[in-house]
């Protein structure tokens, strides 16, 4: 690659590259610019930040940005879908029990011969609690 | 993927834990007797105990209970008592701590007489004198 050419070319091309005119093979060229002893120039630190990032995002996580593969497989592998699938169960089986963990913590039912009554359960248990608790009221078996 | 595996058993393993008194016998008492007719079940959440310190109530009243469902619970109770810590008897009444579990405090109560049989389960971070106290001042 020769980046012997001017400065200004590579300008152009980074304008270009902001303005999503570029082919993939400029911005490969540009990115190996960027990497050159040429581009050391305050006037590119804008365009390497910006491929930069790009770049760190796209190892991170490709399938998550697709706008950010390029050049990675789009199609997620079957290994991935597997994670993305034990991922979603997790957070399945983690909304399950938060949810019966609500249910338990507020519950307070009050059932005869197993079906549930309109009754008051606090009152019940302070009634059956006293009983049980008051000496004054031994039972006689 | 390991963690995540790992993370799901976790999960699936507490969502069928074991759950307040069912890993005592009388659990079974709970569960078979609550269904008949002469039966009366209380159960009550920490969401609804918290004015006691405690984190669960569990009761069963059985009225006019016959001489097999009396046989029963305390069979299945005596299985249970014999880890009894603490054990206050006065007349029918018969109290029972069991050793805690996470740092609660396990309680069975259990009254019989002609009329009706009472068995409550309690759990909570209340010690018995609390419970005593909160209850007998009312």
């Amino acid at each position: 690659m020769n980046y012997e050419l001017k400065p200004s070319y590579w300008e152009q091309l980074a304008e270009r590259y902001f303005q999503a005119e570029t082919t993939e093979e400029e911005e490969q060229q540009l990115r190996r610019f960027l990497c050159s002893s040429q581009a050391q120039d305050p006037r590119f630190d804008e365009i390497r930040a910006t491929m930069s990032l790009l770049y760190v995002g796209r190892q991170a996580s490709p399938v998550l940005h697709p706008a950010l593969s390029v050049g990675v497989n789009k199609t997620p592998s079957p290994w991935l879908r597997l994670r993305i699938v034990a991922v979603a169960a997790c957070l399945c089986i983690a909304m399950f029990l938060g949810w019966r963990q609500y249910q338990q913590h507020n519950i307070s039912s009050v059932r005869i011969a197993g079906v549930a009554i309109e009754a008051d359960a606090s009152q019940l248990m302070q009634q059956q609690m006293t009983e049980m608790l008051n000496p004054t009221n031994p039972g006689d078996r | 993927m390991k963690r995540i595996l790992l993370l799901i058993l976790i999960l699936v393993g507490i969502c069928f834990g074991i759950r307040a008194q069912e890993d005592l016998a009388i659990g079974a008492a709970f569960d078979e007797l609550a269904v008949k007719q002469n039966v009366t079940e209380v159960v009550m959440g920490a969401g609804r105990l918290k004015k006691y310190h405690l984190s669960f109530f569990h009761s069963l009243e059985i009225k006019s209970p016959t001489p097999n469902e009396q046989q029963r619970i305390e069979t299945l109770l005596h299985s249970d008592v014999a880890q009894a810590i603490i054990h206050e008897e006065n007349g029918g009444h018969k109290l029972y701590e069991l050793p805690s579990r996470k740092g609660l405090h396990r309680y069975i109560f259990y009254r019989c007489s002609s009329q009706s049989l009472n068995l409550i389960y309690l759990e909570g971070k209340a010690t018995l004198k609390q419970i005593k106290e909160q209850f007998l001042k009312n």
